[in-house]
């Protein structure tokens, strides 16, 4: 066999050796995952009633968000009526209207000029 | 040497005739005190005071309707703006109430057992009542606004009319002590500076009256803020009871 042979079958070895490794790992991995749960199945199989009073629990705490929501949901929508009530009332500038006759009344006072005479 | 003495003595005056013409007329306007154009209004003061006064009547009722106008327009836009206003106050109670009825039907779909649907009846029945009581309040301060603005506007006009018709006697008058005294062949002079002197008056006094009332705004400033503060009452009152309907009603359903 010649120098080069050598080195092929060396590197075929190489990489088979790393494949085997790689492949046993993962199965490893999937076989904690599988052992996990089954210990989690048989821990709610040996204890039933802990397991039920979490699932309670869950629900609880959903129930009390949802409801605190929609109320606060609620107040924001009826407190922004009093705001747009307050700039419906406030829209018009009164204090400048009251005062439209001033101009016409100052032409009244220079209707007898005494330069006219 | 005589004759000599008197043919310059002739020609002197004859040349000098213009310069003592001009002389004498300005001696003469020095007596009226005033410019050649016055003098000649003066002396037509008393000879046309007739087509004088009925000129300026005129100008003066022309003016005097453009006083009314304004008030008249005053009025009108006070009056839009009080229907638009209510108007459209009405629209949106008439949306803010279906959105509510929207939110309580939101609030029922809550609802678990008997306890939180009676909460849920007696937090509604707070809600109702309690934007009720608001809008009264509200509606209560727009209507004293309004009737304490109408009474400044009513007193204005009172007195901006009480003013002309002063001003327009004083005119009257002063006009007819004028015609008078032209009647009488008062000197001209004098018929002139006390017409003046009654005008200045009855103009100052017109003046003064006109400076008063334009005070008026900052009243009806004031009576914006009271609206404000009655409107802002009502609200925080309102509030007040909805955090506190709230919170109870938050329990109930959370118990």
């Amino acid at each position: 066999m010649t120098k080069k042979g050598y080195l092929i079958i060396t590197a075929i070895g190489v990489i088979a050796l790393i494949s085997l490794i790689i492949v046993l790992a993962t199965g490893s991995s999937e076989q904690s995952e599988k052992t996990a749960v089954l210990l989690n199945t048989n821990e709610v199989m040996n204890n039933p009633e802990a397991n039920t009073n979490n699932s309670n629990n869950s629900a609880d705490n959903s129930g009390e968000n949802v409801a605190d929501l929609e109320v606060e949901n609620l107040l924001s929508d009826i407190i922004s009526e009093t705001t747009e009530e307050l700039g419906i009332i406030e829209q018009d500038d009164d204090s400048q209207l009251i005062n439209n006759d001033s101009q016409a009344l100052l032409e009244v006072g220079l209707s007898y000029s005494d330069n006219d005479f | 040497m005589l004759r000599k003495f008197i043919f310059i003595l002739i020609f002197s005056s004859l040349a000098l005739t213009p310069f003592n013409i001009t002389l004498a007329q300005g001696l003469n306007a020095d007596n009226y005190n005033s410019t050649p154009d016055d003098a000649n209004r003066i002396t037509g003061l008393c000879a046309n005071i007739n087509t004088l006064i009925s000129q300026r009547t005129s100008r003066f009722s022309a003016r005097t309707s453009k006083v009314t106008r304004a008030q008249s327009q005053r009025a009108a836009q006070l009056a839009e703006n009080k229907s638009r206003n209510h108007a459209q106050m009405q629209t949106q109670r008439e949306i803010w109430d279906e959105n509510r009825l929207d939110r309580y039907f939101q609030l029922r779909n809550l609802v678990h057992n008997d306890e939180q649907s009676a909460a849920i009846e007696i937090f509604i029945e707070k809600i109702d009542q309690a934007v009720a009581v608001r809008r009264a309040a509200v509606d209560q301060a727009i209507n004293n606004y309004q009737n304490s603005l109408q009474n400044l506007i009513d007193q204005r006009n009172t007195t901006v009319q009480s003013a002309i018709s002063r001003y327009q006697s004083s005119i009257s008058v002063a006009l007819d002590a004028a015609n008078f005294d032209c009647a009488n062949g008062n000197a001209v002079s004098e018929v002139r500076k006390s017409l003046a002197d009654t005008l200045e008056t009855a103009k100052s006094a017109l003046t003064a009256s006109r400076q008063s009332i334009d005070g008026l705004g900052s009243q009806v400033t004031q009576l914006v803020n009271t609206r404000r503060q009655g409107v802002n009452s009502s609200i925080e009152a309102f509030k007040i009871t909805f955090l506190q309907a709230k919170e109870e009603l938050k329990a109930a359903l959370n118990g």
